[in-house]
């Protein structure tokens, strides 16, 4: 059996920060105000904290951080809180595999982006926190998160704000899908795995990725 | 003096902007990149996405200072960026940057302004073991170009290496020497104005 690059992470982290990065350049005034702008555009990035784990969990975990050759490849990050949309951790109802037929961004006078997803099952309710994910090409990915909840309508269609906006280098003919919503990511250089204990399996250690987002 | 869109002004005065650069060097290929992700079309050329953050480092300069030479730090390792090692005539390419804002969603492009042209002066490859690895070009803006003065003095023998047969400077004996500040006040600090306002210990 060989491995299909790129792969997916293990299970079993003790906890997870998956989060936007943004880069900021700050100008707080004396009278209170905070001027700034910021640098570039936003990324998502992670990350994971191992804890007590089991031996196969950590022989995993092991291989995986091996088998990424440090920042030499790519692995599908995704927050493992949310696999799945809340509402439907165990499945989407029968019939939808989670994909959308189409999607459109629009920017509203607050610069919030809404995402527009038509081709769902009607009544399917997203809430805050879930995620969808933009795929193209071989295996590029996006990923944005809804910032509020929404209930697909009857015509099929749902709009809802998301955090970041869908990068511009995603094509029109990306597929948006919210089953199992991942995006690329590569190790950075504070990814460290602890020491192996008597149990045999490592006892600690630090998954630090940031998002490679190409077209 | 810029002239930034109205767009562009809110969304710094709301604090919501972000910025980016463009940056175009006229090396053989040229090489167009800027600092955000796919393919940017400004002044008829086409920008490839690098994701850079900190793609350009301005350096500060104050009014009647002398002119300070603008740094790029590119990453040495990305594909669009590497072309400049192999690039001909790299040396003294023409670069021009521009100074790119966006609305707080990254979409939208609000302005874009050419932060300043000049020359490609160093190209220095920074490698760190274990660390990053950086192209830090710098470019010389025509403004320090106009500062450097030649070899050739006003005396009989320069002129001589001109005009074998010109014997104007013949009874010179003494070079004269002003400098000019163009566009620019004369720099003052206490070693142009040759003398120390502090009373000397001894």
């Amino acid at each position: 059996m060989t491995l299909i690059t790129p792969l997916s992470m293990p299970s079993g982290a003790k906890d997870q920060v998956f989060e936007i990065q943004r880069v900021d350049y700050l100008a707080p005034e004396a009278r209170g105000r905070i001027g700034g702008v910021t640098a570039g555009f936003p990324l998502w990035k992670m990350t994971c904290t191992l804890g007590t784990l089991t031996v196969a969990q950590s022989d995993q975990w092991r291989a995986f951080v091996s088998a990424q050759r440090g920042a030499q490849r790519l692995f599908m990050a995704f927050d493992i809180g949310r696999k799945m949309p809340r509402n439907y951790q165990a499945g989407f109802p029968s019939g939808f595999s989670g994909q959308a037929s189409g999607w459109s961004q629009s920017i509203d006078g607050n610069n919030f982006a809404i995402l527009t997803l038509t081709g769902l099952p009607a009544g399917l309710s997203l809430v805050t926190g879930d995620y969808v994910q933009f795929s193209w090409g071989t295996f590029q990915r996006a990923l944005v998160r809804l910032v509020e909840s929404a209930t697909v309508d009857g015509t099929g269609k749902l709009s809802a704000t998301i955090e970041p906006a869908v990068p511009a280098l995603v094509p029109p003919s990306a597929l948006a899908s919210l089953a199992q919503p991942c995006c690329l990511m590569k190790l950075t250089s504070d990814t460290k795995l602890g020491p192996v204990g008597r149990r045999g399996a490592i006892e600690s250690g630090t998954i630090d990725a940031i998002q490679d987002l190409r077209p | 003096m810029k002239s930034i869109s109205d767009a562009a002004i809110a969304a710094m005065t709301d604090g919501n902007a972000i910025s980016s650069a463009a940056i175009v060097i006229n090396c053989s290929p040229p090489v167009a990149v800027w600092g955000g992700y796919g393919q940017l079309v400004l002044d008829g050329i086409t920008f490839d996405g690098i994701g850079d953050r900190g793609l350009v480092q301005l350096m500060g300069a104050s009014l009647g200072d002398s002119e300070q030479n603008v740094g790029l730090q590119l990453s040495g390792v990305e594909p669009d960026i590497v072309a400049l090692f192999d690039a001909t005539q790299v040396r003294g390419a023409p670069v021009k940057i521009w100074l790119l804002i966006f609305d707080g969603s990254g979409q939208i492009p609000l302005d874009a302004q050419v932060y300043t042209a000049g020359r490609l002066d160093t190209l220095q490859v920074v490698e760190t073991v274990g660390g990053t690895s950086t192209i830090c070009a710098s470019v010389e803006t025509q403004a320090r170009g106009l500062g450097r003065s030649g070899q050739r003095m006003r005396t009989d023998a320069d002129q001589r290496l001109i005009d074998a047969a010109d014997s104007g400077f013949r009874v010179v004996s003494f070079a004269g020497n002003k400098t000019l500040y163009w566009g620019g006040y004369k720099p003052t600090s206490v070693a142009t104005l040759g003398w120390s306002p502090l009373p000397t210990a001894n």
